[in-house]
Formats: C-alpha cells, structure tokens, sequence
C-alpha cells in the first residue's frame, strides 16, 4: 500500500514536470496568432450574418410578392369531385372522400329495415 | 490601466486587440499545461488558441474583468472536455483501440505521464492537474470546472484509485 502510495507521488511530480515543459508556440507568436484567427473568425461570422440577412429579405421579398397577387382560389368539392356517380334517392347522401371514392350513407328511422344501395 | 489583467480585459472589452494579445502571451504558458494532461501533448497548443479565440469572442460577457483567468480556463476545459469526448467516439467510430485500455497496455516502470494519463476520464485528469500542477483549492477548482468542491474530491480520490490500480500492478476493474 506504501509503495503504491510512493508511486503515485512519483507520478504526481513527474505529472507536474511533464505538464509544465515550455510550449512549441512562444507567447508573442501565440498572441499574434490568436488575434489573427479571431479576426478571421469576426470576419466568417459578418459573411454568414450577411448572407442570412439576404436570404431572409429574399423570403420576405418573396411572401410580399405573392400576397399582392391574391390567393389562387381552391376547387371546390363540388367542382373537384366526378360526376359519374348513381343518382341518390330519397334519405341518401354522398360524400367524395377523393376523386375516385364516393361515399354513399342512407339515413333511416329507428326501427325500419337496414338501408344502403344494392 | 493596461498593466494589471483587468486593465487589459477592459480595454479588450472595447476592442483593443494589442491588450488581448497581451493578455495570451501572459496566460499561455499556464494555459498550455492544463490542456496538455487533459488532451495530450499534440491537441494542446490548438485547443488553448481556439479557447482563447472563443474567450475574445465572448469578452463582453466576463463581469468581472480580474477573473479572467478562472473564466478562460473554464472555456478551455469545456472544450477540452468536448474534444476529448470526441476523441473516444472517433476512436470507436474507426475501430481504434483505446489508448487508455489497461487490459491492452501495461505501464512499464518508466514513468510515462501522457499514457498513464489516458488511463484517468477527462475531469479526473483536469482535477489532478489543477491540484498537482497549480496548486488550486477544491474550491477553485470547482470554480473553475463549474462542479462543487465535494465532487471536485470525489473526482481526486477516484483518480488516485485508479493511479494505484495502475501504478500498483493491480488488476484492472471496469470503469
């Protein structure tokens, strides 16, 4: 346990001998490089800020552009849907729930016999 | 004005360049360091320009301009930590075995402080460097790695654990 002890020690000042040797990079030449990428830095983060501006005045731009020109008007069901359907009778409804399906229902009176078409 | 830390993050803080730069060439070689036995020798000097770069960025945002150097050791060991994290996940991305694996490596009497290193988590190498090296209290410390001075120890002991695990010629435990 002792020795064990003695070796982390060991370690704790090689660690802080290890640790402490002089950088590559001497203070000054790392000052003047630090300055320089963070320019670059300023420099990169105004390009994106501008170029998000320009998209998003094109966007707005664009939104105007298309309100000033008025909604286009929707089909409607009725318009959209196909004629092609059988003719209801007496109690019946139908809804088109596309182009190509039509949805038949028969309202009926408690107690009479089940509906719908043959 | 310009002659004590403060003074220079001052005239930083409006956009005197030369004061920075002053104040990295005052702070590198303490900076380089820390990121040292957090990352190893080859990613330090890069890490501490891109926290100093991030620091100048963020400048205006330090309230108290003597602590300026606590607050750029935060920046760096968050990023430090970050990388160092990403780091392992690119290691097991590529099929890279980790350097830090005691059942692949054995320490040889020879002290080799970056291997042995590699064998503590990331905080674990940030506290005993903190403690060894600076000489900081657990508060500091804490201050410095945004965590309470009583995980700060916890950190230590865990640390020293493993040191004597490793040191010792002990078998290996899972993490």
């Amino acid at each position: 346990m002792g020795e064990e002890r003695d070796r982390v020690e060991e370690f704790e000042g090689a660690l802080k001998e290890w640790a402490e040797r002089p950088a590559r990079r001497s203070p000054p030449e790392a000052g003047r490089r630090v300055v320089e990428a963070a320019r670059r830095r300023q420099r990169r983060g105004r390009a994106i800020r501008t170029l998000l501006a320009t998209a998003a005045l094109f966007v707005i731009a664009v939104t105007l552009g298309v309100r000033r020109e008025g909604p286009v008007p929707e089909a409607t069901p009725a318009a959209a849907a196909p004629r092609a359907a059988a003719p209801l009778g007496a109690g019946q409804a139908l809804i088109w729930l596309d182009a190509e399906t039509p949805l038949y229902m028969t309202f009926e009176a408690p107690g009479t016999a089940p509906g719908g078409l043959p | 004005m310009g002659d004590t830390d403060a003074g220079l993050v001052r005239l930083a803080q409006q956009g005197d360049a030369n004061a920075f730069s002053t104040l990295v060439e005052r702070h590198w070689s303490r900076l380089v360091p820390f990121a040292r036995s957090v990352l190893g020798d080859a990613d330090a000097e890069d890490a501490v320009q891109d926290a100093l770069v991030v620091a100048w960025s963020k400048l205006g945002s330090l309230a108290e301009p003597a602590a300026f150097r606590a607050w750029v050791l935060r920046i760096l060991g968050r990023l430090c930590f970050r990388r160092a994290r990403f780091g392992r996940r690119f290691r097991s991305l590529v099929g890279l075995p980790e350097p830090s694996d005691p059942a692949t490596e054995s320490v040889d009497q020879a002290m080799d402080v970056e291997r042995i290193l590699r064998m503590l988590a990331p905080r674990q190498r940030a506290v005993m460097h903190l403690t060894v090296v600076e000489g900081m209290s657990d508060s500091e410390i804490g201050t410095v790695m945004g965590i309470d001075a009583g995980s700060v120890r916890s950190h230590r002991r865990r640390a020293r654990e493993r040191l004597r695990q490793v040191l010792g010629g002990a078998p290996a435990e899972g993490r």
